[in-house]
């Protein structure tokens, strides 16, 4: 019990702190820089905690006699919490200064961002279908209202009800798809769905795959893959930089994480005919996240298109772990991490600039901006060729292993496109690296600013590059081969076939 | 010539629902190019107004204030928690310390929210901060 206690206390404290500041937001003498320092504390300690609980706990069932293997802890769930974790503070620390500038941020912004992180961490842990449910809820519905927290813009609140309409509807096929598995297995947990096709081969079949479609679905549209994708750009236009980082980095994720569980332990079954569909999928993402992306004018609405092709990618790995690539599985937690950092850089600049000046968003105001902040230009380059797959940064490796699970379950097909769609994304985001060096500009020359924002995105684009060459070169540093070789300890957590 | 495997079942069903689509997407073109030529293209005041089944427009004559919707969502907020106090206290012996450890938690957490509701106002009429 006092294990369990111990392994549930991350959870706690972020849930903590989140009640923690939703009390004192009604001092009105807490400024926002003390609100932000606050949920960063929270979060760090969380971190910390997770951060000395990875290696050591197993496959363990949190308060087994009062939860019945709801909550499970392994090495999986625990690297996911750690990237929610490092999101949300990373999400926090560039936006100091954004927050300051715009007046309408106040302590329950902070209280939210830590439920919707509580709400994830919950959602890597669950292991059965009703409490992923409720997790998926608490992150949505705090996500939800942080996209329209600009409540005097019109674009924020409109984005806001296209999200939470949509994403309501989204959510039902969810708990249709749970309530049509209860209805069969007689058992909402994971491990039970497969027990009972594995000694039940031909009962009911057809209704679980209904079912398993249905709960796909939602996921899909969480992750805004092209069937489902209508809201994506427009919902992340509207939202206010942070959010529209934390949504692209960090709830992207969280998704991944019970779709992953999900698919390699109880889809594994149906793996031929979701293949095929998943197969599908990818094709129709990967060709109109590209074409949307390309017909954006706007950096923050091409970043969003971008983010509907990089989920295409992960679609790809994912079909070709039905296909018998062992490799798959693995590569999409690594590419998970290396979007993760080159999406909080990307983001993180953008929302950086908009603190200094209103507006700063279209292609064209980044003409020359080389001359005016030569250090962050080059480090908007590097999350550049980070999201577009460039050697000797870290999302070269993640692509390579991506297309190298494709053709190693046969799919070269799918892996042609996908190399021929990272090709036409160099389209637009190379757009952006010409404008930014080979115009000239009238706006004098800034110095750098230091501070806590610029110094994290600076950690953030040493990371990009690190991961791209800096693998064993330097001893008693972790580089790509630790985090590879945890991606894969985590997934082989997970298969350990239940029961 | 070889025999390729269109002899799906379903394939005559997705060429027809290809062919509708199109047939469809035509159909809008054209209806809209045509109504763009042929329509006019006149602002009346008449023209313009609200259609409502015959009767003239009217406003409503009872508002409902919004207030009545916050009072009904705490309400039903503290009023589930009932719910889950029943079949505690049904098994309060066979759940024991623990039990009662587990509500007073979950009374806690319920209790926060009534503060934060409190103190931002919700309980008052027509004082929302």
């Amino acid at each position: 019990m006092i294990e369990d206690i111990l392994l549930a206390l991350p959870l706690a404290i972020v849930v903590l702190g989140a009640i923690v500041l939703m009390l004192i937001s009604h001092f009105p003498t807490v400024s926002l820089k003390k609100y932000n320092l606050i949920a960063v504390f929270f979060l760090v300690c969380a971190f910390i905690l997770k951060l000395t609980q990875l290696d050591d706990s197993n496959h363990i069932y949190l308060f087994e006699p009062l939860f019945n293997k709801m909550f499970v802890i392994d090495t999986f769930s625990n690297l996911f919490d750690l990237l929610f974790l490092a999101g949300a503070i990373v999400t926090l620390l560039i936006n100091t200064h954004y927050f300051q500038e715009r007046d309408y941020y106040n302590g329950e912004f902070f209280s939210l961002l830590l439920f919707s992180v509580f709400g994830m961490m919950m959602l890597s842990h669950a292991n059965e279908l009703v409490t992923a449910f409720i997790s998926l809820e608490i992150a949505s519905i705090s996500v939800y209202i942080l996209v329209g927290y600009n409540k005097n813009s019109l674009k924020s609140s409109e984005a806001m009800l296209t999200y939470i309409v949509l994403g309501a509807l989204s959510s039902t096929f969810f708990i249709l798809g749970t309530a049509l598995i209860y209805g069969v297995v007689g058992s909402t947990f994971i491990g039970d769905i497969y027990s009972f096709i594995q000694n039940n081969p031909t009962k009911e079949i057809t209704m679980l795959i209904v079912a398993l479609m249905f709960i796909m679905v939602t996921i899909l549209f969480k992750i805004g893959a092209v069937p489902f994708h209508s809201w994506v750009i427009d919902v992340y236009q509207g939202a206010p930089y942070p959010i529209t980082m934390f949504m692209a980095a960090t709830f992207k994720i969280a998704v991944f994480a019970i779709f992953l569980r999900l698919y390699l332990i109880d889809f594994t079954h149906f793996y031929d005919i979701f293949s095929k569909i998943l197969q599908v999928v990818a094709v129709v993402t990967l060709i109109g996240g590209s074409w949307l992306a390309i017909s954006q004018n706007n950096l923050k609405r091409m970043l969003a298109g971008s983010s509907i092709v990089h989920a295409g990618y992960l679609l790809i790995a994912l079909s070709s772990i039905g296909l018998g690539a062992e490799f798959a599985a693995p590569a999409i937690v690594f590419y998970l991490m290396s979007y993760f950092l080159s999406a909080v850089g990307a983001f993180g600049i953008l929302s950086f600039i908009a603190a200094q000046r209103r507006r700063r968003a279209t292609f064209d105001d980044f003409k020359g901006f080389s001359q005016e902040r030569p250090y962050l230009a080059a480090m908007m380059t590097i999350f550049m060729l980070s999201l577009a797959g460039f050697p000797s940064t870290i999302g070269f490796l993640a692509k390579f292993y991506i297309f190298l699970s494709a053709i190693e379950s046969g799919q070269i097909f799918l892996a042609g496109l996908g190399i021929t769609v990272a090709f036409i994304s160099i389209y637009y985001y190379f757009k952006l690296i010409a404008l930014m060096y080979f115009y000239p500009t009238d706006e004098e020359p800034k110095k750098f600013p230091f501070g806590i924002s610029s110094s994290v995105i600076f950690l953030m684009a040493l990371l990009t590059i690190w991961g791209g060459v800096g693998t064993g070169w330097i001893p008693f540093l972790p580089g790509v081969d630790t985090l590879v070789e945890t991606a894969k300890e985590a997934i082989n957590s997970i298969s350990v076939k239940p029961y | 010539m070889e025999h390729y495997d269109v002899a799906n079942p379903y394939f005559g069903v997705f060429l027809l629902f290809v062919i509708t689509f199109g047939a469809f997407y035509a159909t809008t073109i054209l209806a809209r190019l045509a109504s763009r030529a042929l329509a006019a293209k006149d602002t009346e005041k008449i023209k313009l107004s609200i259609y409502e089944c015959g009767p003239e427009v009217t406003k409503q004559p009872n508002r409902i204030s919004t207030q009545f919707y916050l009072f009904a969502l705490l309400f039903l907020l503290f009023d589930v928690e009932i719910v889950f106090m029943f079949p505690w206290a049904i098994n309060f012996k066979l759940l024991g310390w623990f039990g009662f450890v587990e509500m007073l938690m979950f009374i806690l957490l319920l209790a926060i929210g009534f503060v934060y509701a409190w103190k931002k106002g919700a309980l008052e009429w027509h004082n929302i901060k």
